[in-house]
């Protein structure tokens, strides 16, 4: 019944649409008399459609009386675009038709034939469901069209990884040699998927080293796969990019280096910090250099990646000093990590330097170097700065005294522990504590003095839960 | 002479086939298991001379592997354990309960090919 109802819905809207365009109602009034009569019958049609108008350019009677006059001298729509064709024997085919539909639904089709012909709101949603109508047509087209071909690139696709996978295993099993594997791998047709060539070349130096990874990069590199690589780098889309950058840095062609150093301040967050991450990869002689050259910000998620990249490598290190000059404060900042953390005490001086500086962050790290480095000679500065630092600071100084400290400074501790805060006080007590014997002792005098205030700090400190 | 059976147990296909591929070259008869539900039941329905396990994969993971061979099977099969994972605690993990060997991803062929060699030699 649904789709008997759609097709008839369907013929109508065509029908309609002719008819529509061949008579226009002008008049809702004409249009409710019209109604009003029976319109099954073929008689009250006929009558109908003699009254019916169209609307036409109005004329001088028009104007003056405000009124539409009937026009019969053009022409209706239909007449002027199939000459010969008019309303009445549109309708009256349209009617003659009624016979191809069974009983239950002609007298419905008959009913929306006359209605087409005389409700414009009718016409319009006769065009809606016939542009509808059509609209889905084609979408169901293309959506079968589209699937089709998806269905048959995904077999191509696994069917062209199981060869490439197949060839590149015969090579690194030594079946085939390089110069073989470049030929086989060099067929037009296979041109057209070094993409996928590439993903796989990728997903073997993943997983293999030594010669499979001398290999696959002799192969890359003689089939001349870092011209797709540098090609990607120019992408419209920043997902490509780093996929160009990322198969260049750990296929090492000849030119990465350059093309790398060339998006260290590349506008786009994500492809600089994949430049940045990247570069020591290609310029193993020299990996921090690019930090001299770095304007844009060297995000932390760069700065940890590199770090462990030479750690785990046993790269060497040049002295991170030279960058604690640098405009950038991101690289000041990575500099006196690495300073801490390679344990470059030679920079002492400089370090110290830091601790007056600005900006918050790079005071902070300086203080954790002095703790970490045991720069003794930094204790005047930091006592002497200690009271306009920041709560994090101050906190971060009397840790440090745990490491730098002595005799000498505790009355400096105690101060802290009298007058502070609670974290500093705690902190505070801490490192009288680990101070040695005379930290202690003092440190119990001190709470003596206070009425035992200190006590609960004590106990925290001496529990070996913490 | 029989040539010795080596199951190995990696979900990550590629280099599953690729191991395969070698140890079969060099002879040996080679099972494979694509997850350690697999691994158990072939460890439980057929009998090898070494078995090479990854550590994270579907189901029961390689430190399980290890521990129901050593401690359920009281079996002495030599296992090679081949892991991307290289953190201190996986590894002595691994060894304390029972593996033989241990090799960190990227791997090189030629490298788990001796060490293959000399697990069974030694046995």
């Amino acid at each position: 019944m649904r789709i008997r109802f759609l097709t008839l819905s369907f013929l109508f809207t065509v029908f309609a649409l002719f008819a529509g365009m061949a008579n226009i109602q002008a008049f809702p009034e004409k249009a409710k008399h019209a109604n009003s009569n029976t319109l099954s019958s073929d008689k009250s049609f006929d009558n109908q459609a003699k009254d019916s108008v169209v609307i036409a350019p109005k004329s001088e009677a028009s104007e003056t009386s405000g009124t539409l006059e009937p026009n019969r001298n053009r022409g209706t729509f239909t007449q002027r675009l199939f000459p010969g064709l008019s309303s009445e024997n549109l309708r009256k085919l349209l009617l003659d038709w009624k016979n191809l539909f069974p009983d239950p639904i002609r007298s419905y089709y008959v009913a929306m034939v006359g209605k087409a012909f005389f409700f414009p709101v009718a016409l319009f949603l006769m065009v809606l469901i016939l542009a509808l109508m059509g609209n889905l047509l084609v979408v169901t087209g293309i959506l079968f069209l589209s699937n089709r071909i998806m269905n048959y690139e995904r077999k191509e696709k696994v069917r062209l990884r199981i060869f490439f996978e197949k060839t590149l295993t015969d090579l690194m099993l030594q079946v085939t040699n390089t110069q073989e594997t470049i030929q086989i791998l060099s067929h037009p047709y296979l041109k057209e998927n070094y993409n996928l060539l590439i993903d796989i070349l990728m997903e073997f130096q993943k997983s293999f080293r030594g010669d499979a990874d001398r290999q696959i990069i002799e192969l890359y590199q003689g089939m001349d796969l870092g011209q797709i690589s540098y090609n990607k780098t120019f992408a419209i889309f920043f997902y490509k990019q780093i996929q160009g950058i990322h198969e260049l840095a750990n296929m090492h062609p000849y030119h990465a280096t350059e093309m790398i150093a060339s998006r260290l301040n590349d506008p786009d967050d994500i492809v600089r910090t994949e430049s940045q991450i990247c570069y020591p990869h290609v310029n193993k002689e020299f990996p921090f250099e690019f930090l001299s050259i770095l304007e844009m910000p060297f995000s932390e998620w760069a700065q940890l990646n590199i770090y462990y990249y030479i750690k785990i490598h046993e790269m060497p290190v040049p002295s991170f000093n030279k960058w604690l000059g640098s405009g950038q404060i991101n690289v000041v900042n990575f500099s006196i990590l690495m300073i801490t953390l390679f344990q470059q005490q030679e920079h002492a001086e400089q370090i110290i330097g830091k601790l007056k500086v600005p900006n918050e962050t790079t005071r902070h790290l300086a203080i954790v170097a002095c703790g970490e480095l045991h720069l003794f000679d930094s204790k005047a500065v930091l006592k002497e700065s200690f009271l306009g630092e920041t709560a994090k600071n101050q906190l971060e100084i009397t840790r440090v005294f745990q490491s730098i400290g002595d005799e000498t400074d505790i009355p400096f501790l105690e101060t802290i522990v009298r007058n502070e805060s609670i974290p500093l006080r705690l902190e505070g007590c801490r490192t009288l504590y680990f101070l040695g014997e005379n930290g202690k002792n003092h440190l119990e005098r001190i709470n003596q003095s206070l009425n035992d205030i200190l006590s609960p700090f004590i106990a925290h400190i001496k529990d070996q839960r913490n | 002479m029989t040539s010795k059976r080596i199951l190995v147990a990696e979900d990550n296909k590629l280099i599953q086939e690729t191991i395969v591929f070698k140890l079969k070259k060099e002879g040996y008869e080679v099972i494979r298991a694509v997850n350690g539900k697999e691994c158990l039941e072939f460890l439980h329905s057929e009998r090898f001379d070494l078995l090479i396990t990854d550590l994270f994969m579907p189901f029961v993971n390689g430190h399980e592997i290890i521990s129901t061979v050593r401690t359920e099977m009281k079996s002495n099969l030599p296992i090679l354990v081949l892991s991307a994972a290289g953190a201190e605690e996986t590894i002595l993990k691994a060894f304390e309960l029972g593996a033989d060997d241990y090799m960190i991803k990227p791997f090189s062929l030629s490298e788990l090919s001796i060490r293959v060699r000399k697990i069974i030699a030694s046995r």
